[in-house]
């Protein structure tokens, strides 16, 4: 029984490898670009905060034309002085108080989805042609992302677009540089083939989405989840819309500079994706054909990173045994082994790594493999972020510390 | 520990020490837990596709 299942698990490495080839050829066809114009839409960027007063002043100069939202969750701070010392008309600070403040930024978002009704009481009636857009504190887009963004929308079925998102201090650190590599994998391989099935993920910065798809949802769209925009995406595929990415279009935001802020934010993320289980039963229910696969696969995918663990400590324990066991030393130092634990550990880096160089353009592929090779490595910290989620959500806490920002180095234009 | 898990233990020190019982079990572990997805994704997905439309 036991080598069954260890035969099972040398499976599930190929499998994944499978799949992550089969995304990986299936993104890399031609891109299908909206034929339609985005012209007559109205975009409200909406902004979150808390104790963001290092980056708000900054994001909001390079914000694109538009009315702009600030939702100041309860920040003890400076960032309500830094929004007014703008002194921009674009811009509407909505302050939130304790003991309503600091509830999850899902209630932020619908305590600014009602003001944003209410105060433009007109959206509501042509909710077709208004698109709220979604941007971190440290979020930068980049100089035309929105117009590549908005003839999405010009396909009545799309509900929301989500960017493509990249590390802006991505040279600051060997750290910074993986974060971006994953967020450009996740975008170029997974995000683009998901976008083709209609049911890309959205990630809560650069997300853009039509003002009716989110009144589908009720008036308060984003739930308490610790990954409410994760929630958001699936919920909104059930509802009969359509999800895109558009890689080309992108935002930047704040890679983490330290291993334990790192591991902290991946935690909550994974913990949220834990909460996510609670929409395997609506996906059951109302999916069907490539976007079912696609959402149980998502959702259930907490499930491989143990997996992943697991094979993990068993490498660590041969390790161990090879050191101590000369037998086993002249049995395994050999060409065989050695090449098929190489190829089983590492196969994955000779797709993604120079996939990396192509879409960064910063990098020969040689440096891009290389990258490949520590991206895996760096994946570790997955599999230490979900036993600590695991271990929170076991104990029934969801409480979390906000990331903290760094200090924006590029203020932009006064 | 009892008498019928001994000849395991010792089986797995005979074969490259403890440390090698562990990875083995380790994996095993690993291969149950994808048959658990394997089987939640296909039974799920089979599911969606029977239900009334």
């Amino acid at each position: 029984m036991t080598t069954v299942l260890i035969v099972c698990a040398v499976s599930a490495v190929l499998m994944v490898f499978t799949y992550t080839l089969g995304m990986y050829l299936e993104s890399a066809g031609s891109t299908e670009h909206p034929t339609g114009g985005g012209d007559g839409f109205t975009v409200v960027f909406v902004v979150p905060c808390l104790n963001e007063e290092r980056v708000i002043a900054a994001t909001l100069r390079h914000l694109p034309d538009g009315p702009v939202l600030v939702v100041d969750d309860g920040s003890d701070d400076g960032t309500a002085d830094a929004v007014r010392r703008l002194a921009d008309p674009r811009v509407r600070l909505l302050r939130r108080e304790p003991p309503d403040a600091r509830q999850g930024k899902g209630h932020a978002l619908n305590h600014a989805m009602r003001h944003l009704l209410e105060s433009r009481p007109a959206f509501r009636r042509s909710a077709d042609r208004v698109l709220v857009c979604l941007m971190d504190a440290d979020g930068r887009l980049d100089a035309g992302s929105l117009d590549k963004v908005l003839p999405y929308f010009a396909d009545p079925r799309v509900g929301a677009v989500q960017m493509g998102v990249r590390i802006g201090n991505r040279t600051q650190s060997l750290l910074t540089r993986m974060q971006d590599m994953e967020f450009v994998v996740y975008t170029r391989v997974f995000q683009r083939t998901r976008s083709r099935i209609g049911s890309a993920g959205l990630g809560g910065n650069g997300q853009v989405m039509r003002l009716s798809a989110l009144l589908d949802l009720g008036d308060a769209p984003w739930s308490r989840s610790l990954t409410e925009d994760l929630d958001l995406g699936v919920r909104m595929v059930l509802s009969g819309w359509r999800t895109a990415c558009v890689p080309d279009a992108t935002v930047h935001q704040q890679g983490l500079v330290g291993l334990r802020a790192l591991v902290r934010q991946r935690s909550r993320w994974f913990q949220g994706h834990l909460q996510a289980l609670r929409l395997v039963p609506p996906v059951v229910g109302r999916a069907s054909g490539r976007v079912a696969v696609d959402l149980l696969n998502v959702l259930l995918s907490p499930l491989l990173i143990f997996v992943g663990s697991f094979m993990t400590l068993s490498l660590v324990a041969s390790l161990v045994g090879v050191t101590f066991s000369s037998v086993a030393r002249e049995q395994l130092f050999q060409p065989v082994p050695i090449v098929s634990w190489y190829v089983l550990t590492f196969g994955a880096a000779f797709l993604l790594g120079p996939l990396y160089a192509r879409a960064g353009g910063d990098m020969g592929w040689v440096r891009g493999l290389g990258y490949g090779h520590l991206f895996i490595v760096y994946n570790l910290v997955w599999l230490v972020a979900a036993w600590r989620g695991l271990w929170r959500a076991a104990r029934g806490r969801r409480a979390w510390l906000k990331t903290e920002r760094l200090a924006d180095p590029s203020p932009g234009p006064a | 520990m009892t008498p019928g898990t001994i000849p395991l233990v010792t089986q797995a020190v005979d074969a490259g020490g403890l440390a090698f019982g562990v990875a083995r079990l380790a994996l095993a572990v690993a291969g149950l837990l994808w048959v658990l997805y394997v089987l939640a994704v296909v039974v799920l997905l089979f599911a969606a596709h029977r239900r009334p439309r």
